[in-house]
Parts: C-alpha cells; structure tokens; sequence
C-alpha cells in the first residue's frame, strides 16, 4: 500500500483546521463538512485502525445528529454538556484525529525529508529532528534519575517538594547537557552543518491518492474562502 | 545576526524537547488541561527550568524564536487549530527580544523571559474558548433558545482564557527564579556556565 | 600518510577539557593501525581530536606546530570539511547517533554531503555486507544494546570511504562480546587499507591488530613500540599504570572467607510487560561479606539482576532469604546500594559533603553526621573536596563519591555496574583496594563486570548469569 506523501497530509491538517475550525455550518458546507470528517476516517480505515475509525465515527455522527435535531425534554444541566461537546467535536475532532494520522505514519526521516523539500530552513528543520530523536532519550534519563533517587530513598516523603524537584532535575539537565555536547561533536564529524544542500535517502512522493486528496483540499478550501464559508461574512 | 553553529541548533532542539514535556508531563497529570487554574502554574513553572538553561546557551538572537516557532508547530501537530503557529512564533520573538535586551547574559532577565515565553501555550487552550462559541451557538439558537446558549458561553468566557494565560506566566516568572537559583547552585559552582 | 610536527595544543578551557599536548612528532604511515594509550589525562582523545579537527574547532584552544594529512596541512580546516576523509567513533554509545532509526543514520554523514541517493543506498547494502549489519537494519536505535549501536556508528562512518578513521575508546561501554565483534570491524577496515588510530586504555583486543603501540604520559610521547617489542611488554606496561596486552584469564582464590549462602534465592522473576519475562531464576546461593563478580553475556539480564536485588524493580512473587529470614522489597532498597554505571545520575547535590549527609539517618544530630562524613571522605582520600561540587570531578572522582555515600548511608551491600568501564590501569587498581577495604569493613559487594583484570585483582568469587 503506497504511503501518502508528508505534505499532503501536512496539506489536509491545514485545510481541515481551517474549514472545520471557523467555517459554517449549514447550506454548502454541510457536504464540505460531511468530506472533510471522512477524509481521516477513510485514511485511519486504510491503516487498519478499525477500534479507533469506529470510536471517531460514532463521534462525528453524534456531533452530525446533534447539529440537526434538537432535543426536547432533557436535563438541562446534561444539555449543557452535550452542547458543550458536540461544539468541540464539531469544530476540532477531524483536526486532531487527522493529526494523529500523520504523527503516527509519518517517521521523522520522512517528515525532515518534506520539510527540506520544502525549503524550510535548516535552522528549524535540524532543531525538529533533534527534539523528536530526544524524546525517548529523555524518558530514559528520567527512568535513570528515579530508579537512582528510589535506591539511595529520596522520595517526597518528608521532603521539601521543591528540594525533590532539584534532586530530579539537576541530574537530568547536567546529563543532558553532556549528550548535547557529544551529539554535536559526533554530527559534525558526520558533516553536518547549518548551511548546504541535503539529500535524502527517504522516499517520498505523491501518488494518485494524494492527488485526489489534495484536489478534495483545494475544492473545500475554495468553498470555504470563496463562497462565504468563514464566520461572520 | 550571527551565524549559528550545529552546537545552537542542537540545543535548540534538546531544550525545547525538555520544555515540551515538562509541560506535557504536568498536563497529562493535571486534568483537563488548560480549564484547571493550577494545571498553567505548576506547567509555567517546571517548563520554565529547562529554558533558563537554554537561555544560558541562547547567545545569538533568533534561537529563542525558533523554539517558539517549534512549540507552535508541536501545538499544531497535535491538532490545534492553526493560530497556535503564530502565537508560538511570537512568544518565542518577544522573549528573543527581551533577552537580546539583556545582552544574552544578564541573567536577572532570565525569569522574565521564562514568564513571556509561556505564552506560547495559549495555542493550546485555543480549542477551549474560541471558534465555536459565537458562530457555532448562534446555529443552535434557534433552536435552543437563547438561555442554554448564553450558559455555553459564560463557561468559558473570554477573561478567563486571559487569566489562564496570566497564569502560566506567572507560574513561568517563579519557575524561572527558582530555576536561576539551580543555575547558581550547581552549573556555576560546578564550572558548566559562565 | 598523517604527519605531527612539533604539535602543541592547549585547551582554553582548563576546567573542563583536560589532556594538552606538548611536542608531537609522530608519522603514521597510510595503512598503519596506530593504539595511542596511557593514563587518564595523557593527551590521547585531544590526538584523535586534532585529526578529525574536534580541536581545535570544537574544542577551542592554541594550537602550534604542523599536521599534515597527504601533504595537506590541516589546520584551519572545519570539521565537517575533514569529516569527508576522516571517519570518527566515540565512546559512547547513546549520545553519538543523530537518528531516530538505523538506517537514517547510516546514511546520515553521506546525506550530509548530498551524496546522489541511489550511491547512498548502494554503499548501505555494500556496508551492511562487510560489517554483518544484516539483523540491525531498519530498526529503532533505541531497541538497541551498547554494541549494536556501537557497530551502527562504525557502519556510518564506513558508508563515507573514509580514508583515515579515529576511535576515541570505542570498547569503554562493551561488553566481551561486543567487543569481538568490533574487532572484526577493524580487521575488515585494515584489510581495506584504511589508516586506523585508535585511543585506547583496553589494549588486549587490539594485540594482534596494532602496528604500533604510542604510550602518552602528560602530553607527551614517552615510548612507541613496534609488534615485535609489544609481544616483551607485559610488566612494564603496568608499571606505566597501563593496562595489560593480553588478556587474563580468569583465575581466582577460592576464597575460604565469608558466608557461602548469605542470600538464597529461589524464586526470582522479573518481566518487563505481561509478555516478556525478562529475568528468571529458579535458585541461587550468593555468597556475603565477600567481593562477588556477576559476569555474563550482555542480554543476560546482569543489570536487571541488580536492579531486581536493590529493589529498584519490582518482582512480584519472589522469595528471597537474607541470613535465612525473608527479605522483601523495602528492606532490600534499605540494605543495598546501587552505584550505577553512568554515576551522573545519582549525584543530586551541591557539595561532596551533602552527597553523604542527604543518606544518612536522622539517628546522628547534625554535627555528629557532619563528623562522620569528613571521616568517611578521608578514608576514601577525597576530604579535601568536601566543598566541591560533584559535578567538577573526575569520573573516578564521582564513583568515589557514590561509595562514600553508601558507605555513609550505612548500607551493607553494595551493588556495581560496570564500575571500571573506561577506566585506566591506576584507577582500576584503587578501586580494587577500596573495594577490598570495604569487604573488611563487613560489607558486602556484587559488581558485575567483564573486566577481567579487575575480577582477578579484588574479587573473590564469579557467578556466571545467563
């Protein structure tokens, strides 16, 4: 199954943000809307995910049902809450759920790759790198300095709650700062350098599925700006 | 403007990772996020020790706004609508500012900018007060009726999203005090920083 | 061809960065595998560091004198220029991959250098080839053990045709095995005629592989031996506080001292998810007031084992007997301490002296326990950096520390990971008296280690996991 193309689905994060976050509801865009929530319920069927696809699509049809049908004769303070919610989900669920999408199928070589394609300067695309290859590191360090802190029976019993956050990360930050020292000396002997071109060994690219997605993008996207979709116009 | 070394961006990367989730931590923790008062101090404050530690590192102007501009972009993978980008941007570019201000070394800014740069978290709590409460209500009314709709509005009216802002600086101007206290204590005593 | 003309390099940064050099004349030959070694502090790394251009890019300091690579002075040249014929391996696995996955970072240097993609892909295959890669591609470096990562970084650094390669104590954080396996990897590049330097404190893997021998002391060159006087030279490298050529074999006293069965064992297990069982040990007799050595291949469960023991990790139904009563949990985090391979992690305070005082129990008034740990620091020979910050001490320095404090915190089994990773001759052998003295003291010490020297130095049984 060929893999969507990053900057697609970056494409469709984008679009759908917008159009759910401040478009209308009614008129037009109710197919547009109808669309926008399918598109990562169709992407999250296509990777399998049924638990998570079924969860997301009772949701919206809740939220769907809710926009059109008031409901008679129910607690108010209940009232409240499906209100409350449905107005969420509505305006932000797709978004999330199609953000999730793409952290989950997009590996960090590819995002760097779409990134540099994009000619996003390297000042931002090394730094996103480095944080993404930190985030498992870190969680080691921390399991470190806890295991080390329950051995020698530093814990928050009796303790100064701030002393305790000192004991957890003056460890932490000096450690760190150690591997940032050898990360950087190792990357540049690796000839890496804040300037010059970069080529890529990730493939990415776009295949009829993008085209068709991203075609859905532009069509709602157009609605959306063009023919009185955004609030207030 | 300088130029930068792999060494800034690196830590860059690193500090901002740190920060993330030392926020992610408290939020994750803390329970709905952003709604609760004390989840935006106590986040301010434990996010706002690895970045003093940056700032210790920031000395060329634009690396503080990269970390925003990644923060924002973190928000926005995550599902945040859009806004979150610009308001990561400017955190980080007024926090710039203030420490460029101090030359990169005057560290009785440090908490200071500790407290500014916690404004990028508004773009998290955006979800919470804008984008359907006027729009999205004014559909509803007709057929709810006016009072359900103004209830909806007065659960998250619009200061108390001011507040929660105010709040996580806050929590980012003591973290950053208690934070260059750790700087003076051990990365001074132990010959890590100047 | 690698010329040093009267090289004289100074750090700035005396606090920090250690191991000047003064009056470097040396010629590798193209081809050569050189062994640089001596004691901690000799000038060895900053000599790797000169010719992959760490120093003094990197490691900013005044540097004299001429180095010539091919007839090409390269001083002045940025590291990332000399990174296209110089290739480098650090000693540490976790913090030299950029990557998230294996492959991106074998590719990463060729990337770098926007090398065509289908050639990077190419010199992947023909790397994973030559270094038997096969079972480490396309995974997450994080799955990954020391060694993995360790043959990982030296696949990155063959997928750019290096002509020269440094390795800067490549086998600190390795086990035998791993070790093996790296010497291969050398064999293979000097096959290929590639210039090898290699800093180094292990020499025993490398006996066969070495050109020549370059012992350092304070910056400087004292001797070079060539292969056929490096095979006489057993004694008088320790003498040099250097670390034998050959390895030992394992050959200890049987020791008639101590408790034979002072913990039993019989039901130990410990998993890591509900799938995995990770540790299982149906029945084991550890001997007391003795210096024990756990030795095993790594995957073992060595440091789980530890970690398990002192109470660190939960798990769950076992039966553990100390002096025949049982032994839960709690007590075990009471009795034992753990001094963990990376010491960084359990260091918390400002000063020495608070590092044993946060330990110790609130029986003693404050001066009583201020007392006590000046006493316990001179006995450990570190009393006059009582005010110091842990932090600004040298990694022998920081293990010292540790045990101090476990020694301070009144607890009666000492628990070690790899205590002499990395470590000099010298070092080494302090760390066998102390630990000899600790056992007089009626301790109780459980190191696991595959440092053979050290087991035949101090210790009095070896149990074998596997």
């Amino acid at each position: 199954m060929r893999k969507l193309d990053p900057r697609t689905k970056l494409l469709l994060l984008v679009v759908i943000n917008v159009v759910m976050m401040t478009g209308k509801i009614t008129g037009i865009f109710v197919p547009v809307r109808i669309v926008f929530a399918l598109i990562p319920f169709v992407l999250m069927m296509r990777e399998t995910w049924f638990r998570g696809s079924f969860i997301y699509f009772f949701l919206y049809l809740y939220v769907f049902i809710f926009e059109r049908f008031t409901l008679q004769d129910i607690h108010p303070v209940l009232l409240i809450v499906l209100l409350f919610t449905t107005g969420l989900f509505s305006r932000f669920l797709a978004g999330v759920m199609m953000a999730y999408y793409l952290m989950k199928t997009t590996t960090v070589s590819e995002f760097v790759t779409a990134m540099e394609r994009m000619h996003v300067p390297k000042a931002i695309v090394i730094p996103f790198a480095v944080m993404f290859r930190f985030f498992p590191t870190l969680k080691e360090e921390w399991q470190d300095v806890k295991n080390a802190m329950k051995m020698r029976g530093i814990g928050l019993a009796g303790r100064n709650p701030l002393d305790v956050l000192e004991y957890v990360m003056v460890p932490i930050l000096m450690s760190v700062s150690k591997i940032a020292d050898e990360l950087s000396a190792a990357s540049m002997t690796k000839c890496l350098s804040v300037d010059g071109k970069r080529t890529h060994i990730a493939r990415i690219g776009f295949s009829f599925l993008d085209v068709v997605l991203v075609l859905c993008a532009a069509a709602g996207l157009f609605a959306h700006l063009f023919l009185g979709g955004v609030i207030g116009t | 403007m300088k130029k930068y070394e792999v060494k800034d961006l690196i830590n860059i990367g690193i500090y901002t990772a740190l920060h993330f989730l030392c926020i992610f931590i408290v939020a994750m923790i803390g329970f709905i996020p952003q709604t609760f008062a004390f989840a935006g101090i106590i986040e301010g404050f434990l996010g706002a020790i690895p970045i003093m530690i940056f700032l210790t590192k920031a000395k060329k102007f634009g690396m503080i706004t990269i970390m925003g501009v990644l923060l924002g972009l973190i928000t926005f993978l995550m599902g945040r609508p859009w806004p979150c980008l610009v308001i990561g941007l400017a955190a980080g570019l007024i926090t710039d500012f203030v420490w460029m201000k101090a030359e990169f070394k005057k560290i009785k800014y440090g908490p200071l900018c500790c407290g500014l740069m916690m404004l990028w978290l508004a773009g998290m709590g955006l979800p919470l007060f804008f984008g359907y409460r006027d729009s999205y209500l004014a559909n509803l009314e007709e057929g709810y009726g006016k009072e359900y709709v103004e209830v909806i509005r007065s659960l998250t009216p619009d200061w108390m999203f001011i507040v929660t802002i105010v709040i996580g600086v806050v929590g980012g101007f003591l973290g950053g005090l208690f934070a260059k206290r750790i700087l003076r204590k051990h990365f001074a005593k132990a010959n890590l920083v100047e | 061809m690698i010329t040093f003309s009267n090289i004289n390099f100074q750090y700035n940064n005396n606090k920090t960065d250690k191991g000047n050099l003064a009056d470097i004349n040396l010629t590798i030959q193209d081809g050569e595998l050189i062994v640089l070694t001596g004691e901690s502090g000799c000038g060895k790394t900053t000599f790797t560091r000169l010719i992959n251009g760490l120093a003094p890019n990197y490691y900013p300091g005044t540097l004299t004198g001429e180095l010539l690579l091919d007839g090409e002075n390269i001083i002045g040249k940025s590291v990332a220029e000399l990174g296209r014929t110089v290739g480098s391996v650090f000693q540490n696995p976790r913090s030299q991959f950029f990557n998230v996955d294996t492959d991106s970072e074998l590719a990463f240097a060729a990337e770098n250098i926007a090398m065509d993609p289908k050639e990077i892909i190419r010199r992947l295959d023909e790397v994973t080839e030559d270094l038997e890669l096969k079972d480490l591609r396309q995974r997450s470096i994080f799955e990954l053990s020391g060694g993995e990562k360790q043959r990982i970084a030296c696949g990155s650094v063959a997928v750019m045709h290096p002509k020269v390669i440094v390795l800067d104590e490549p086998s600190s954080n390795l086990d035998s095995e791993s070790i093996d396996k790296l010497k291969c990897v050398l064999k293979k590049w000097k096959k290929q005629g590639k210039t090898i330097v290699i800093a180094e404190h292990r020499l025993f893997f490398l006996k066969d592989l070495a050109d020549r021998l370059v012992v350092m002391k304070d910056g400087r060159i004292t001797n070079i031996y060539d292969r056929a006087e490096m095979n006489d030279l057993s004694g008088s490298l320790k003498a040099m506080g250097i670390r034998p050529l050959e390895e030992p074999e394992l050959c200890i006293k049987r020791s008639k001292e101590g408790i034979r069965d002072f913990i039993r064992i019989e039901h130990f297990k410990y998993s890591y998810d509900r799938k995995t069982t990770a540790l299982f040990i149906e029945k084991m007799l550890l001997p007391g007031h003795q210096v024990v050595a756990i030795v095993g291949q790594n995957g073992a469960g060595k440091s789980t084992f530890l970690k398990c023991l002192c109470g660190i990790y939960k798990t769950g139904k076992d039966k553990i007997l100390l002096n025949n009563t049982r032994w839960k949990r709690k007590e075990r985090t009471k009795n034992c301490y753990m001094v963990f391979q990376d010491v960084n992690h359990q260091l918390f305070t400002e000063s020495v002296l608070d590092e044993l005082l946060i330990g110790m129990d609130d029986s003693l008034n404050e001066s009583e326990k201020k007392e006590k740990a000046l006493d316990i620091l001179e006995r450990f020979g570190i009393k006059d950096k009582a005010g110091d910050h842990p932090m600004a001490l040298s990694g022998g320095q920081k293990q010292r520390v540790a045990i101090a404090s476990s020694v301070a915190a009144g607890r009666d089994i000492i628990l070690m990971d790899e205590p002499t990773s990395g470590m000099d001759e010298l070092n080494m052998m302090r760390l066998s008296a102390e630990l000899k003295r600790l056992k007089e003291m009626g301790k109780t010490i459980y190191v696991v280690t595959h440092d053979y020297e050290f087991i035949n130095e101090c210790c009095d049984s070896v149990i074998k996991l596997s």
